[in-house]
């Protein structure tokens, strides 16, 4: 009897795993209608960041929008940050069923996803259903997403080029009264490291990490290829072989052998109980502000030099549509909104207004003097510390930024600085030109253990320059560094021509 | 001196002088071992302040449970995770000994015809495959697990390591006529395995379970491959994204500016992280002595061949 009971308990146990299991396969059928009477599909857009608490309320706040709008139900799934690169991999080569995602220079990779045919072409939508957003948004970002001519992504705008910059303590920038608005280049730092060095004896003067890349005055296309800012010849160098790269490394060997460089920089991550004066960070307009809320104490900063827009930096966000997705129209609809819609964009990216974030006033004067730019709001957003964290999400992963309200602490005209920043930046010579890398593919597949080997500890200074950078020559030799300069050469040079 | 400690020291004793050395190497060994998990838990257990001001101290400044107030209250989705995980590992562990332990007797049996070709089939995904698309593909389209909860529990319950241990287990630990009998007295094979060949077994079976039983604890892969839906991610999966967030975000430090910096200022702190692991590693802690009493016995006799 017993046995009986048991056997009949794993068949139907058996039976139960396999009813399940294809039953939750099923999705909804039969369409819904939405007020005025267009149909409602549900669009499956896939993002970088990890999942926040709130998210299916604020996703059910927008749907009611969206809904009655334009007939989209949105379902957003959030991939955190280290695993959406294999993640998006899996989900588009599998042909798994997705209409959006979130695609950029350095995670979900753009141009590959564009080259492989993954992402929808958009020229001719963006005629119809896009036509507001691609006005509204900067032609510079419009041109850095085109692929061959064609544009596959619809750009966040945000900062367009990379800023990088010296961090400075404003600490010891106050005690010893230094001037570190005229400070620069690498070179220009020497004497105030000296001073923080003899007096200060428990701060670091120039702290590093290994994630530090020495200031490059090059657009790396393929690290460490590259074409040098303000080259209109187009010369394709390795980085290490310029003059001015070679110089760098010089005087970071000369810091780091006068103590000014941390011991263990090329392979130190960042230790915020570290005390520093100075260190290097890539910025925008107000990093400033955003560095010293994350170290806790405040920072002033300087650009090492003038700010370039390359394929790289201009591509940092963009959100892709499925060339195999159902509803081309309604993903282009649904984007065209969110990057011009007020409360759309706001309910998104702050979260559900009364619960998230309320509205705070602008002070009347700061109104005034913000009169006649651009994108400048009412209002500002006051965050509710209790339930921010519940709903945090990066401003530029949904949507530009210039849609969003400014935070309650940050100028009115924020944007419109950004905006300033960004007619300000200078075009890099290799803007336009994308690398095709399939001739060469084993070669760069190479040339990363070569840098990770090397890179490090010469950006640091960590090594001796006379007797390493010939090692890192050679090595990149032996990978085929030459092979691949000559075949970017070939194709810049055709790139030229049909430019012209 | 040597005569002395011929005396001594029995037969396969080790000399005093030896064993002391042993016993401090042993003892070092362990403190290895355990060191690293108390500072885990003492870092949970520090105020997140005196951490950011002093870094890792043994001994910390300040004490502050803060990190489990936090677990406890806000983090009603660490709660979740805990019980998809614990739901996991225990449906997947039963699952998989029936689905092993039924295989592994019915290769084990020599009258068993197909022996052969099934024994092949199950060598082959040891050696080779499919790889991570066809995985997915077979997972998500003709399986439709995706978002569900099989999806953590069918693609790793059958092993065919597990297999073949479990196989040789039976066939040197069951003999023949132990079978035979049990058949001449009217056994069926269900009641002969569930009855008679199980409870023989059970130091080989203890250790498939165990296995499968830290396999599905520790799994994460399955979760970010087939999980979209945050409310059935398992918890281990939640330390890791944490983990490989961190890391992506400080290497593209260069790519992303100011971006990153604000981005991993919204990952939970230090003394959260830590709290998370050390109430991940509790329960399969007082897992392990329930099973270790087999696991050693286990282990030896399933290694021997006939």
């Amino acid at each position: 009897m017993k046995f009986g009971l048991l056997k009949r308990l794993a068949a139907v146990s058996m039976a139960a795993v396999m009813v399940i299991g294809t039953m939750t396969g099923c999705g909804k059928s039969g369409s819904e209608k939405n007020k005025n009477g267009d149909e409602v599909v549900e669009l499956v857009w896939y993002q970088v960041g990890d999942p926040q608490k709130d998210q299916e309320k604020v996703i059910e706040k927008a749907n009611e929008y969206l809904v009655d709008k334009i007939g989209v139900r949105l379902k957003v799934n959030s991939v955190g940050w280290g695993d959406y690169n294999q993640k998006m991999q899996v989900v588009i080569n599998t042909g798994d069923n997705w209409d959006l995602c979130f695609s950029c220079s350095w995670a979900n990779d753009y141009l590959q996803n564009a080259n492989k045919g993954a992402f929808l072409v958009l020229d001719d939508y963006l005629e119809k259903d896009g036509k507001e957003m691609y006005e509204s948004i900067d032609p510079k970002f419009w041109e850095a997403a085109k692929v061959k001519g064609k544009t596959y992504g619809v750009p966040s705008e945000k900062e367009i080029g990379s800023m990088p910059m010296w961090v400075f303590t404003k600490e010891y920038v106050d005690k010893y009264k230094i001037p570190y608005e005229k400070i620069h280049t690498l070179e220009d730092l020497e004497p105030w490291l000296k001073i923080i060095k003899e007096k200060e004896p428990d701060v670091v003067p120039m702290y590093l990490t290994k994630d530090y890349t020495a200031p490059t005055y090059m657009d790396k296309i393929q690290d460490p290829i590259g074409i040098e800012y303000g080259d209109d010849t187009l010369t394709v160098k390795n980085v290490f072989e310029t003059d001015k790269m070679k110089s760098t490394l010089k005087t970071m060997r000369k810091y780091y052998e006068a103590g000014y460089i941390n011991k263990d920089a090329a392979t130190a991550s960042d230790d915020k109980a570290q005390k520093r004066f100075v260190t290097k960070g890539d910025g925008q307009p107000y990093a400033e502000l955003v560095w010293g809320k994350d170290l806790g104490y405040e920072v002033v900063a300087s650009p090492i030099m003038d700010t370039y827009v390359t394929n790289a930096s201009a591509r940092g966000a963009l959100t892709a549509i499925n060339a195999q997705t159902k509803n081309p129209e309604k993903a282009v609809a649904l984007l065209n909104l969110i990057n011009t819609d007020e409360y759309l964009r706001n309910l998104l990216n702050y979260g559900i207004e009364g619960e998230h974030w309320e509205k705070a006033e602008v002070p009347a004067e700061e109104a005034e003097t913000a009169k006649g730019k651009p994108y400048i709001y009412d209002t500002k957003v006051k965050l509710n510390e209790e339930t921010r964290k519940d709903y945090s999400v990066a401003y530029w992963v949904q949507g530009g930024l210039f849609g969003t309200y400014v935070l309650e602490n940050e100028p009115i005209d924020k944007w419109a600085t950004f905006k300033e920043f960004n007619d300000a930046s200078e075009v890099a010579p290799s803007f336009g030109f994308d690398f095709n890398l399939d001739p060469v593919s084993t070669q760069v597949a190479g040339f990363r253990n070569v840098l990770d080997e090397f890179g490090k500890s010469l950006y640091t200074g960590s090594v001796d320059l006379d007797e390493y950078l010939p090692k890192l020559q050679e090595k990149l030799k032996a990978t085929g560094v030459d092979e691949v300069i000559e075949e970017m050469q070939k194709q810049i040079d055709e790139w030229q021509k049909s430019e012209k | 001196m040597a005569k002395k400690n011929k005396e001594t020291i029995g037969y396969n004793q080790i000399k005093s002088s030896t064993n002391i050395v042993f016993n401090i190497i042993l003892g070092l060994l362990s403190l290895v071992c355990i060191i690293p998990f108390l500072f885990v838990i003492i870092i949970s257990i520090t105020d997140e302040q005196s951490l950011a001001m002093n870094g890792y101290w043994f001994i910390p400044e300040k004490l502050s449970l803060y990190a489990y107030q936090y677990i406890m209250n806000a983090g009603e989705s660490i709660i979740r995770s805990y019980g998809v995980t614990i739901l996991v590992t225990v449906l997947g562990t039963i699952i998989g000994l029936l689905l092993t332990g039924t295989y592994a007797y019915a290769l084990s049996r020599k009258s068993y015809a197909y022996r052969k070709f099934f024994t092949k089939v199950i060598t082959i995904p040891m050696l080779f495959s499919g790889g991570m698309i066809a995985n997915y593909l077979i997972v998500t389209q003709v399986l439709m697990l995706k978002d569900t909860i099989w999806a953590l529990i069918l693609p790793i319950c059958m092993n065919s390591f597990n297999v073949i241990v479990l196989r040789t287990f039976f066939k040197t630990s069951i003999p023949d006529a132990v079978v035979e009998s049990a058949k001449i007295d009217g056994a069926s094979e269900w009641r002969l395995f569930f009855q008679i060949v199980v409870p023989m077994a059970l130091p080989g079976l203890a250790t498939i379970g165990l296995f499968l039983t830290l396999g599905y604890w520790n799994d994460w892969f399955n979760a970010m491959m087939y999980i979209d839906d945050s409310k059935l991610m398992p918890l281990q999966y939640m330390l890791i994204r944490i983990e490989s967030s961190i890391d992506f975000l400080a290497s593209n430090k260069s790519m992303m500016g100011v971006d990153g910096v604000e981005a991993a200022a919204n990952l939970p702190k230090e003394t959260i992280k830590m709290a998370i692991v050390v109430i991940s590693t509790l329960p399969i802690i007082f897992a392990y002595p329930f099973f270790q009493r087999y696991f050693v016995n286990g282990l030896t006799v399933g290694a021997v061949k006939e």
